[in-house]
């Protein structure tokens, strides 16, 4: 600090001095200026009679005074703002009032001529050059004055103190000079110190803000590498133009086009999904209204340059006026992903009904068969037992007389225990009967259950519950009782199978809560399953006795990938599926009230009709 | 290597200009001294006034006669103290400025600037008033008592064109007053160019 508040000093300094230096020049050339024109008006002849030369005045104040003139100048030309310099200026100077008051014949009032230039010395600010002068002045005054007094102190036997006389003089002017200087130059100081210290501050600040320029281009570099590395893209966007006032640049990587294309008027209507352009553009304007909420994503799909579909994922984060704010998601894999996820949830369910039905079909199947071989058995004693009697008749009709015959016979009837075929032949053929029945039933119900019709019709719920429990029956029917409370109810129109695999999915998880709930135990838990009409819609009410859902959980259990059971047991889709069904595609809702140890009931609503309108997106 | 250099330091080539420049102040310096303080021609006055000269001298008042060229820059400065030398008196004496030379005198400076002096008599002279009373240079004057000897004679000014308090100026103001002081002065003017 101190350092740099001399260097702003000298700085301030040399600027005074070569300031002063510049106006001397000037000073020196209209001096010798003014010298000139003096001489010539009052001087400008001396005569010999009538006879006329140039006076010597003249020739003073050209030569003597271009002397005064070019000594000091190119002095200032040369070494601008140098301590020599300026005591050459000054002692030139003094000297200009001598030649001045020789030119002007003495007058007193030339005299003035000093007092003026110490003066004009002071704007050198430098209290030596006024010591230079008055040196300088003082040995003018000496010489001449010994040698002729009269030029200096206009008379021509001076007292001997008329000297210090003079010298009072300049020294009184000096003293005020000089404190001025050293005033001056105290200022100079102070006002050096003020700009070291606004400099120092300036250059604190100055860091500061190229520090933080650093850091904002940093953190402008690492935005922009966020952005255009990220699958995420943001973007904003003007809704009356409907243009895209900015988007990551990797949208245009996505969307198989050039940025440009992407600003462009109207690209939205060219790139948006026909079937959700609608949709999309009723939830944005929503936004904009403040009707919905943020957080809330709007899954809709997208057609590239390349014509290629395309799943899109769109977070409105804020929105000013009537441009929003917001990120664009590329979803297309997970949507791909979860479809294929949604195809092994459904598999794992085919698996599972395969193995319940493969249960439920092999006891029937067991005793059908048990009473054919039964019947086969008999049919073949009985078979016996005609043949023996058809020997027997033949013989008796020839009019054979055979004891032998009878004897046959008669030990054929007793071998096939004839009594007992009569009373369990038409029992076999019952449990044969009842079997094959009983594995209609469940072909019946798988028949139900598939409902692989992709379109809405009209179903009969009831009818969808029983089937759904007889093929499931197998995962509860060890663990717990089944209560049903099925009232009559109107036809739905629905997707069944959707609803089937809905109530499926329901049921195996109650079914499995009861299961953690009486494992290794004697005790069996119960399931409720009702059915009934409420106002417009129908409900399918599924209750368990199991631990109920945790406190913690109650609040993710719709969420994709998100599961409680053990890993391989669960892939976390099942009741976002059951979500996405009811809700998403049947504009229903599926809540539940749970309570921890005592269980869980969920309860599926669904709209006896469809309004008409546009059909919901996949998700979303 | 590299020679440091002082920055304060002035090359000797400078510091020779600037001696050459100062010798040629210092000789005109001293050229201007000698012009100013050579004193110009001059001769004994007479001891008394000329009795041919046309010339008029009061009887009742000291008469003084200042001889001058018409165009003479340091005769302005001898008619200055010549003013200063008569201010001091409530009867003025006689005073004659005898303007010397062929040349008409009343368009010129020191005519105009005698004018101004209280009860001057200006004269024009052919020269021959200038060598009755043995005038040679501008600016020479002559004080003569009410008997018409020569109180005076020489230079009011102690330099060519430069006023300010002198012995000649002292010496004529004394003479004016009668009291006993240099008769004689050096004149500092032009030449009268008289033969």
């Amino acid at each position: 600090m101190p350092a740099r508040c001399m260097q702003i000093y000298d700085e301030m300094t040399q600027r005074v001095h070569r300031r002063a230096d510049r106006m001397f020049c000037w000073l020196f050339l209209a001096q010798w200026c003014f010298a000139i024109a003096v001489a010539i008006v009052r001087t400008p002849w001396t005569w010999t009679g009538a006879q006329r030369s140039v006076h010597p005045h003249v020739f003073a104040a050209v030569l003597l005074g271009g002397t005064m003139c070019a000594i000091p100048v190119v002095l200032i030309r040369t070494y601008p703002g140098r301590a020599v310099t300026r005591h050459v200026v000054a002692a030139v100077q003094m000297l200009w009032s001598a030649l001045l008051i020789l030119l002007m014949g003495g007058r007193i009032e030339a005299h003035f001529h000093v007092f003026g230039s110490l003066a004009f010395l002071a704007f050198y600010r430098d209290w030596r050059v006024l010591v230079t002068a008055t040196l300088t002045l003082a040995a003018d005054h000496l010489t001449r004055g010994l040698a002729w007094p009269d030029s200096v102190y206009g008379v021509a036997n001076p007292e001997w103190w008329r000297f210090l006389e003079h010298a009072a003089w300049v020294a009184f002017e000096d003293v005020v000079l000089v404190v001025g200087c050293v005033r001056a130059t105290r200022e100079m100081y102070d006002a050096a110190i003020r700009e070291a210290t606004l400099q120092q501050t300036a250059l604190t600040i100055q860091r500061k803000v190229e520090n933080r320029t650093h850091q904002l281009k940093d953190n402008a570099e690492r935005y922009r590498l966020l952005v255009e590395n990220t699958e995420a893209m943001p973007f904003e966007y003007d809704v009356p133009t409907r243009r895209l006032l900015y988007i990551a640049p990797n949208a245009a990587k996505m969307l198989e086009c050039t940025p440009a294309e992407l600003l462009a008027d109207g690209i939205l209507e060219d790139i948006a999904h026909p079937v959700d352009r609608e949709v999309v553009r009723a939830k944005v304007a929503a936004f904009v209204r403040g009707e919905r909420a943020a957080s809330e994503p709007i899954d809709h799909r997208m057609i590239t340059k390349q014509r290629r579909t395309i799943h899109v994922r769109t977070f409105l984060s804020s929105c000013s006026g009537t441009q929003i704010r917001g990120i664009l998601l590329d979803i297309t894999r997970q949507v791909a992903l979860e479809r294929e996820l949604r195809h092994a949830q459904k598999l794992e369910s085919v698996g599972r009904i395969a193995a319940g039905v493969a249960h439920e079909i092999n006891t029937p199947i067991q005793f059908v068969s048990d009473s054919l071989e039964f019947t086969r058995e008999a049919v073949v004693d009985l078979l016996a037992v005609v043949a023996a009697q058809q020997q027997t008749l033949d013989a008796i009709r020839t009019g054979e007389r055979s004891t032998a015959l009878s004897d046959l016979a008669a030990e054929s009837v007793a071998r096939a225990d004839l009594p007992y075929l009569v009373a369990q032949l038409p029992r076999a053929i019952d449990r044969a009967l009842e079997g094959t029945r009983r594995v209609a039933v469940i072909v019946q119900s798988m028949r139900v259950f598939a409902h692989d019709k992709r379109e809405m019709t009209e179903v009969d719920l009831r009818e969808a519950v029983e089937s759904t429990l007889t093929i499931a029956s197998n995962e509860y029917k060890y663990i717990a009782d089944l209560e049903l409370r099925l009232e009559a109810v109107p036809r739905v129109t629905c997707l069944g199978g959707e609803i089937n695999q809905v109530i499926l999915n329901i049921l195996v998880n109650a079914a499995q809560a009861i299961g953690e709930v009486v494992a290794d135990s004697e005790r069996r838990g119960k399931i409720i399953v009702a059915l009934r009409q409420v106002e417009a819609s129908v409900v399918i009410s599924i209750t368990d006795t199991g631990r109920g859902i945790p406190e913690q959980d109650r609040d993710h259990i719709f969420e994709q990938f998100y599961t409680t059971k053990p890993v391989g047991k669960g892939t976390g889709l099942g009741l976002s599926m059951c979500r996405s069904a009811v809700v998403d595609k049947h504009r229903g809702s599926l809540t539940f009230e749970t309570e921890t140890g005592v269980g869980t009931t969920f309860h599926i609503r669904l709209p006896i009709s469809q309004p008409s309108g546009p059909a919901p997106s996949p998700a979303g | 290597m590299v020679k440091a250099v002082d920055p304060q330091s002035v090359p000797l080539r400078v510091i020779a200009v600037l001696g050459l420049l100062i010798s040629v102040l210092a000789v005109g310096a001293y050229r201007c001294y000698a012009f100013a303080t050579t004193a110009g021609e001059a001769r004994p006055a007479p001891a008394f006034c000329p009795a041919d000269s046309a010339l008029s001298r009061s009887d009742a008042r000291p008469t003084v006669v200042m001889f001058a060229h018409p165009e003479c820059a340091c005769t302005a400065a001898s008619l200055t103290e010549l003013a200063a030398v008569l201010a001091p008196f409530a009867t003025p004496p006689h005073v004659l400025i005898v303007f010397t030379g062929a040349q008409d005198p009343r368009a010129r400076s020191n005519w105009v600037q005698a004018r101004q002096l209280p009860g001057v008599v200006r004269v024009r002279d052919d020269g021959r008033e200038a060598r009755r009373f043995r005038a040679r240079t501008s600016g020479y004057v002559v004080v003569y008592d009410e008997r018409g000897r020569q109180r005076f004679a020489g230079g009011l000014t102690e330099a060519r064109g430069h006023v300010g308090d002198n012995m000649g100026w002292r010496a004529a103001a004394a003479a004016l007053r009668g009291r006993d002081g240099e008769a004689a002065h050096a004149v500092f003017g032009c030449s009268l160019e008289v033969e």
